[in-house]
């Protein structure tokens, strides 16, 4: 299990990360999730060892770990850029961790299997003598992996992990990674700020924003229960009505009579609906409405009346 | 289809040579100026180093380059660049190095230092260490005491020559470095990878052509510099004289071949660094890109 404890740190006036706790269970899949200087790139490193923190601990399995340097951690990081070495083949970037231990290095034939087998689990086999310059990005991602996964970490991290692939190699990498980590039983974190990608993926999902944890939960909970309005924005689409109801855009319906009335400006097909987008009359808000696809759409220059299925409140925004 | 295909191709190549590319009478007229200043001003020096040089036969050259004298300024010479590239190896990598990979206060000053022997005088630089080390200097005093020789002697020529020098190793590395960034170096820690080990398994072999073309442009340097190391030799004949300076001595006793046939061997100097160079850049080209 992975404690952190009330980790701060900062980047001369920056502050990256104010009092940060979480706990990741072995055998998780969890994501952190936040927009760019949200903090979560700052935490992984913190976590990997690559950064130290200015206060706060960090807790393999109920043991300090903050003294220690990445290297005697044993977790396995794996770089946006995926960062492989360029003047070494695909195998040898992949033996790179067991050559260079100083303690109980196995011998040469044996870090050779080694390297074979992970190419076979990363669907590399034959391509162990290419340089990196070679590979196509989601190969160098999945050498990137590799590499990290022969030293058997207790701990996988990975920063961005799909960032630099285009849509449709990201999507097929996703379904693999998860699989991946499920049969290796490995213990991951991974930072995105694409939440669809933290949904899709992760057991739970940690949000982030200005340095701070703004919610804690399954897909599912963060998603449906957003504790604030940051995350209701941040993770899906939110519409944010007159008098602070916040409501997403497959929660509205359209009504005959008694709605919220919205001016059509555009409508278009997304995938199994119809969007409308709208300004409610008197604002300058723009609403976003899901409408099931077999409905006839209204035209543009309707102005439609709207009514929320489930909507919610924010405490902190009651007054407006 | 294809027809269609190579118009679409001509045009936009038509297309690119107006946007980027100047008329075929400007490129021809800026092509001879190039080629007739490298002419003038490259070329036609070194035809007449080594014609001169070669004037009165192979006989002569060889007696003039054989000399006691011009044989002590050969090992002289080689000495100091023997001395003061290695030493500039070590604090070009150490400077780039904590340069690019840390953040640390007076970091700007220290690029800024760096260059400072770009943009000082070499006479300066000369004055700078007899000033310090000379009879009369600041450690004069204290090293006369000690029975130390540093100005006049050996010591003092690799002083100049390292301060002269220092710049050309860091200032190929520190692009180069920064460019890179430090993230192979963090992916060899965490793979467990001490600092040793990753600067030598990884840091290293990123860094390689660049590093050699910069100890290369050192070395020529080193053995061609002549200002500050006039400066704090003293040109004693056999004992302090670098070959610069053993050109310039031949030279002023009208000593035309002698003068020439040594200068002719810095001539291939800067040819055989001229080619290493040119070598090193097709190769750091290709390195450089990240492909094999």
């Amino acid at each position: 299990m992975i404690r952190v404890q009330s980790i701060t740190k900062r980047f001369g006036d920056f502050p990256a990360l104010h009092g940060i706790d979480l706990e990741v269970e072995t055998g998780e899949f969890v994501a952190l999730l936040g927009p760019s200087g949200s903090g979560k790139t700052t935490l992984l490193r913190i976590i990997a060892g690559l950064e130290y923190q200015d206060s706060g601990e960090v807790l393999f399995d109920g043991e300090d770990v903050s003294a220690r340097p990445v290297g005697e951690r044993r977790v396995g990081f794996v770089f946006q850029q995926y960062a492989l070495f360029k003047h070494m083949t695909v195998a040898e970037n992949i033996a790179f961790g067991l050559s260079v231990r100083r303690k109980g290095r196995p011998p040469r034939a044996e870090i050779r299997d080694r390297a074979d087998e992970l190419l076979r689990l990363v669907q590399l086999d034959g391509l162990g003598k290419r340089y990196p310059g070679q590979l196509s990005g989601g190969q160098r991602q999945r050498v990137a992996l590799a590499r990290a996964l022969a030293i058997e970490p207790q701990l996988l991290l990975l920063d961005e992990p799909f960032g630099a692939l285009d849509a449709k190699v990201r999507k097929d990498l996703r379904r693999w990674l998860r699989e991946l980590h499920n049969r290796m039983g490995l213990t991951s974190i991974f930072v995105t700020h694409d939440q669809e990608e933290a949904l899709e993926l992760a057991d739970r999902v940690v949000v982030m924003d200005h340095g701070k944890i703004e919610q804690v939960g399954t897909p599912e909970q963060v998603y449906m229960n957003p504790a604030s309005p940051f995350v209701s924005h941040f993770v899906g689409e939110t519409n944010q009505l007159p008098g602070g109801i916040h409501v997403r855009p497959h929660d509205l319906e359209l009504v005959e009579s008694g709605g919220l009335p919205v001016l059509v400006d555009n409508v278009f097909r997304r995938a199994g609906a119809w969007r409308i987008e709208g300004t409610v009359e008197g604002h300058e808000r723009v609403v976003e409405i899901d409408l099931d696809a077999s409905r006839t759409p209204p035209a543009l220059g309707d102005t439609v009346q709207i009514r929320p299925l489930r909507e919610r409140r924010f405490a902190a925004e009651q007054q407006g | 289809m294809s027809g269609r295909m190579t118009a679409l191709l001509a045009r936009a190549r038509l297309r690119a040579r107006r946007s980027t590319t100047e008329s075929r009478g400007l490129q021809i007229v800026l092509i001879t100026i190039a080629l007739l200043f490298l002419a003038f001003f490259l070329l036609l020096p070194l035809v007449a180093v080594f014609s001169e040089a070669l004037k009165a036969g192979i006989g002569p050259f060889l007696d003039a380059v054989t000399t006691d004298d011009a044989i002590s300024a050969i090992e002289l010479t080689l000495l100091i660049a023997g001395i003061s590239v290695p030493l500039n190896l070590v604090f070009g990598l150490a400077a780039s190095w904590a340069i690019t990979k840390y953040q640390f206060p007076g970091k700007s000053l220290l690029i800024s230092l760096i260059d400072l022997p770009f943009s000082v005088s070499p006479v300066v630089s000369g004055l700078i260490f007899v000033l310090l080390f000379g009879a009369n200097g600041v450690f004069g005093h204290w090293l006369a005491e000690h029975d130390l020789k540093i100005i006049f002697a050996v010591p003092g020529i690799v002083l100049a020559t390292v301060f002269i020098t220092f710049p050309f190793v860091a200032r190929e590395l520190i692009p180069l470095m920064m460019e890179q960034g430090k993230d192979e170096e963090e992916a060899a820690l965490s793979l467990g990878a001490n600092g040793w080990q990753t600067f030598w398994h990884v840091t290293l072999p990123n860094i390689r052509w660049g590093l050699l073309y910069g100890v290369l442009l050192c070395n020529a340097r080193a053995m061609g510099e002549f200002g500050a190391v006039s400066v704090v030799s003293g040109h004693i004949r056999g004992e302090t004289n670098t070959m610069p300076l053993h050109v310039e001595i031949l030279y002023n006793e009208y000593d035309f071949v002698g003068a020439f046939a040594v200068a002719s061997l810095l001539a291939c100097l800067a040819l055989v660094t001229l080619v290493a160079k040119t070598v090193l850049e097709w190769r750091f080209n290709i390195h450089g890109s990240g492909k094999h």
